[in-house]
C-alpha cells in the first residue's frame, strides 16, 4: 500500500489536495482537500442585505453571476416579493445564467479539463509542459484541437460580453440587485446579446460538441470509469422562465426521482476543520468556528448530505434528473448527442461522461440564451424597488455551472442575522461525513488504475471531470439545517 | 535586423481570493489571452509565465518547480499574488504545496523578485478577503511585507476585478522596460496612467449630476449618486474605458459604482445601495487628498 498526495491539483480553481492510497495498482482510498479558508458568510453577517449580490458574487471569479442571482432570488423571497420581479428581469437573468453555465464549460473543456487529452502548443513547453500522456488524438485532430483552444477563449471572452452589456462588466456584475436588474433594455441591447449568442452556439455546434464525442470515442474506457454510484441533486434554474432546460429534484441511484425537500439536506463537519459541539448536525443552530488543528480533520470543505447521501451535482446530475423530470423534447436532443459519443445514459455516470454531459449542458444552455433574449420586451422595465424587510427569511436555488447552489439569508432588523451558502463544489468534493462516507469525487476515484511509476493520469483525469472550484466550496460556517430552526 | 525578444518571467500566485482577477485579465482582447498564453504580447515582448495554477498543464511538485527556483533567487522574475494574505493560524494549513505556507512562500518570493504586482483590490489592501470581521486575518501584499520587514518594490493593480487593459498594460509596460515605479504610481502605488482620474469626472450621467437630475430607483435615468454610487469618490478609467472589450461597463447598465479600485473597498465606503453620507463632494480629484489630510 502506498499513500500518494497530489498538491497542488492545477488546472482547477483554488487550492486542492488529493491523496491516494494505492494497493495493487489501484486507487483503495481517497481524500481531498480543500486548503484555504476565507469566510464570505461571516463577512456577510450584520450587513445590508442588498449587499448580498455583491458581496457574495466575490465567492467566486469564475461564476459570480451564479452566486449574483442566488442571492436575489434569497432575498426577494424574504421580501416575499419574487412573483413582482418583472419578466424582463427574470429573462436576462436567465439568459445571463445561460451564458455564463456555456462559456464556463467552453473553458472546461479546451483550457482546464481538457490539457488531460490533448496540448494547446505543438511543443510542451513552459506553462504547457509536459507532454501529455496516454495521448491518442492524431496529429490532424491536435491542430484542430490547438485551433479550437483558441477560438474557444474568444467564445468564452464573447460570452463575458453578453453578460457585462445586460448587467455590467464581468466579473463581479454590479447589476444583479434584488428586484431585478437595472438595465432598461433596447432593441439594440437585444440585438448586442443575440449577435454573440448566436456566435457561441455555432462554436458550441460545430466545435465543441464533436471534439468532446471525439473524446469519448478514442478514450471509451472513461465511460466506464470514474463513476461516484449515482446519487444526483439538481434545483432547476430559479428564475421564473418556462423554458429552462434545468430541472429539480433527488435521483438515488437506485430508484426513482424524489421532489426537492430542502429539509434533507444536512451539513456535516466531523471531518472538516471547524469546532463542532454536542448540538451539531441536528436541528438546534449553533456556530462553527474554524479550527486549526484537528486530528480527524483534512479539509476546509464541509460534509453537505441529501437524506444522508453524497449527492453529485453538476451538468452530469442535471441530465440525469432531466431525463427523468424533462419533456419528451430535451430528451430527444440528448440522446442524439449520446449516440453520437458512442454513449447511452446508462454509462454516463463515468469520467468521460462528465466532460461529454457538460458539452450537452453547453449545447441547451446556449439555446435557451437565445430564446431568453428573443423574449425580452423593448422598453420594458427589468427590476421593480426592492423593500429590505425588517425581519424574514428566504432561500434561492439555482444550478452554477458546477450544479446545485443554495443561498440562504435571515433577515433580523433589517440586517443581515446569518447567510448560508452551498456551493457545488462543496457537494463534489467534500470529505467523510460523521458515518464514514466519501464525497462523490472521493468514491470517484476509487478503482482507478495507478501505474507502478506514479502515472496519475486517471486520477487526475477524474479530479478534473468535476471542475471543482475551491473557492466556491471553501466559505463557512454557520451550522444548522436548512429551513430548520433559526436564532 | 530580427528585433530583440524583451521577455518576462512571472510566477503568478494565488492567495485567499476567487480567482477572478485572472478571469479579467484573460478577458483582454488586445492582446487577447491566446496571444498572452503562446505568443507575444507585443511584437519583441513576451510575458513568459511560468506558474499559474489554473492553467499549467503539470501538477504538484513539478508544477512548483518554478516556484521552488525563483524562491532560491535563481532567475529575475516578476511576482504576481491574486488575492490577499492570510496571517491567522488557519492560514498555516494551507498553501499551494511543497510544505510551505502562503506567508512563507510569499515573503521567500518577494525577497528574490525583481517587483511584485498586488493584483486586484484583495491583494492590493486587503479587500474583500479583509472585509469585517476579517475571518482569515488578511492583509493586502505591501502590508504584510512591511510587517515582515520587506521593503519591496510593488505595483498595486486594484479592482475586483481589475480591468484586463489595466493588467496587460503594466505587465507588457514592465516587460518593455518603460515602467518606472518612482514615477508612475500614485499613493496607493496604483499607476497613475489608469488609476489617475475618478469615475465621477467622465461619468456620462455627470450632466445630470450637475443639474441635480438623481435616479431616485434602479432603471431611471439620471445619476445614481442617491442609489448608492461610489463614482465620485472612486478612481479608476471606466467611464472612458468601459470593460469586456468595451462594451458597457456599471454605470452603462444603470448599476451603481461599487468603488472596488478604493483601498476603502468594501467597508469604509457605505452600503453599496447606500448614498454617500461623510462628505461634502470633492472637487474632482481633491477628496482623497483631502481625506488624507484629515487622517482618515
Amino acid at each position: 500500500m502506498r499513500r500518494i498526495s497530489i498538491e497542488p491539483v492545477t488546472r482547477v480553481e483554488g487550492h486542492l489536495k488529493v491523496e491516494v492510497e494505492v494497493s495493487d495498482g489501484r486507487v483503495v482510498r481517497a481524500e481531498s482537500s480543500g486548503l484555504l479558508f476565507r469566510g464570505v458568510e461571516l463577512v456577510l453577517r450584520g450587513r445590508d442585505p442588498r449587499d448580498a449580490p455583491v458581496i457574495t458574487q466575490r465567492v467566486c471569479g469564475v461564476c459570480p453571476q451564479s452566486h449574483g442571482i442566488a442571492a436575489c432570488l434569497a432575498l426577494e423571497a424574504a421580501a416575499g416579493m419574487r412573483e413582482a420581479v418583472p419578466r424582463n428581469g427574470e429573462l436576462i437573468r436567465g439568459m445571463v445564467m445561460a451564458v455564463q453555465h456555456a462559456a464556463d464549460h467552453i473553458l472546461h473543456f479546451y483550457v482546464l479539463g481538457g490539457l488531460d487529452y490533448f496540448s494547446p502548443v505543438p511543443h510542451a513547453v513552459g506553462l504547457f509542459g509536459p507532454t501529455t500522456e496516454d495521448r491518442r488524438l492524431v496529429d490532424q485532430e491536435l491542430d484542430r484541437m490547438r485551433r479550437h483552444y483558441v477560438e474557444a477563449l474568444e467564445t468564452w471572452r464573447l460570452g463575458q460580453e453578453v453578460i457585462s452589456l445586460a448587467v455590467g462588466r464581468s466579473p463581479h456584475s454590479t447589476g444583479l440587485l434584488p428586484g431585478g436588474v437595472p438595465l432598461v433594455p433596447r432593441e439594440d441591447d437585444i440585438l448586442a446579446w443575440r449577435f454573440r449568442i448566436a456566435r457561441m452556439r455555432d462554436f458550441i455546434q460545430r466545435c465543441y460538441l464533436p471534439d468532446a464525442q471525439l473524446l469519448c470515442r478514442r478514450y471509451p474506457e472513461y465511460l466506464q470509469m470514474g463513476s461516484a454510484h449515482g446519487d444526483f441533486l439538481a434545483y432547476g434554474a430559479g428564475v421564473i422562465c418556462d423554458s429552462a432546460p434545468l430541472y429539480a429534484g433527488f435521483l438515488p441511484s437506485e430508484g426513482e426521482l424524489h421532489p426537492l425537500a430542502l429539509e434533507r439536506i444536512s451539513e456535516g463537519v466531523s471531518r472538516s476543520w471547524y469546532r463542532e459541539t454536542e448540538e451539531d448536525g441536528e436541528a438546534v443552530p449553533s456556530r462553527l468556528e474554524p479550527m486549526e488543528s484537528k486530528a480527524e480533520g483534512y479539509s476546509w470543505i464541509k460534509a453537505p448530505r441529501y437524506q444522508g447521501r453524497a449527492a453529485e451535482v453538476g451538468p452530469l446530475a442535471q441530465l440525469f434528473v432531466g431525463s427523468q423530470a424533462g419533456q419528451e423534447e430535451f430528451w430527444s436532443q440528448v440522446a442524439d448527442l449520446l449516440a453520437g459519443a458512442g454513449a447511452d445514459l446508462e454509462g454516463l455516470s463515468s469520467t468521460m461522461g462528465r466532460n461529454l454531459a457538460r458539452a450537452i449542458m453547453a449545447w441547451l444552455m446556449i439555446q435557451w440564451a437565445m430564446q431568453c433574449a428573443d423574449s425580452v420586451a423593448p422598453g420594458e422595465p427589468a427590476s421593480v424597488a426592492f423593500e429590505v424587510p425588517r425581519e424574514g427569511e428566504g432561500i434561492g436555488l439555482t444550478e452554477a455551472p458546477r450544479g446545485a447552489l443554495l443561498h440562504w439569508v435571515v433577515i433580523r432588523n433589517a440586517k443581515i442575522a446569518s447567510y448560508r451558502i452551498i456551493s457545488p463544489t462543496t457537494w463534489n468534493a467534500s470529505p467523510r461525513d460523521h458515518a464514514g462516507l466519501p464525497g462523490p469525487m472521493e468514491r470517484a476515484v476509487v478503482g482507478l488504475p495507478v501505474a507502478d511509476d506514479e502515472d496519475l493520469t486517471a486520477v487526475l483525469r477524474t479530479v478534473r471531470s468535476f471542475d471543482p472550484c475551491l473557492a466556491c466550496a471553501v466559505h463557512l460556517v454557520e451550522l444548522k439545517k436548512v429551513g430548520g430552526e433559526t436564532r | 535586423m530580427p528585433e530583440l525578444t524583451r521577455s518576462i518571467k512571472i510566477v503568478w500566485l494565488h492567495a485567499v481570493g476567487c480567482t477572478g482577477c485572472s478571469i479579467s485579465t484573460f478577458n483582454s482582447t488586445y492582446p487577447h489571452a491566446p496571444q498572452i498564453l503562446l505568443e507575444e504580447i507585443l511584437p519583441g515582448i513576451r510575458v513568459e509565465i511560468l506558474f499559474h495554477s489554473t492553467l499549467m498543464k503539470a501538477h504538484g511538485s513539478r508544477a512548483l518547480k518554478p516556484v521552488r527556483e525563483a524562491a532560491a533567487g535563481r532567475f529575475p522574475f516578476l511576482l504576481v499574488v491574486e488575492g490577499a494574505i492570510p496571517v491567522g493560524p488557519q492560514s498555516y494549513l494551507g498553501g499551494i504545496g511543497g510544505g510551505k505556507d502562503l506567508p512563507s512562500l510569499v515573503e521567500d518570493l518577494a525577497r528574490h523578485c525583481t517587483a511584485t504586482v498586488a493584483l486586484g483590490t484583495c491583494a492590493a489592501y486587503g479587500g474583500l478577503a479583509a472585509a469585517r470581521p476579517n475571518p482569515g486575518q488578511c492583509r493586502g501584499v505591501w502590508d504584510f511585507l512591511e510587517s515582515r520587514g520587506l521593503e519591496a518594490a510593488v505595483i498595486n493593480l486594484p479592482g475586483c476585478p481589475p480591468h484586463p487593459d489595466w493588467v496587460i498594460g503594466t505587465l507588457a509596460a514592465v516587460a518593455a522596460g518603460r515602467f518606472d515605479v518612482t514615477r508612475d504610481l500614485d499613493d496607493e502605488l496604483r499607476p497613475v496612467m489608469y488609476y489617475g482620474t475618478l469615475v465621477h469626472q467622465w461619468c456620462p450621467r455627470r450632466a445630470s449630476f450637475d443639474e441635480g437630475k438623481f435616479a431616485k430607483k434602479l432603471g431611471d435615468p439620471g445619476c445614481l449618486y442617491e442609489l448608492g454610487c461610489k463614482g465620485s469618490i472612486t478612481y479608476g478609467d471606466c467611464p472612458q474605458r468601459h470593460w469586456n472589450n468595451r462594451v458597457s461597463w456599471c454605470i452603462g447598465v444603470g448599476a451603481p459604482c461599487s468603488g472596488c479600485t478604493q483601498p476603502e473597498f468594501p467597508d469604509w465606503l457605505g452600503g453599496f445601495q447606500e448614498k454617500i453620507t461623510d462628505v461634502q463632494l470633492p472637487t474632482i480629484g481633491e477628496y482623497w487628498q483631502q481625506r488624507r489630510e484629515r487622517g482618515r
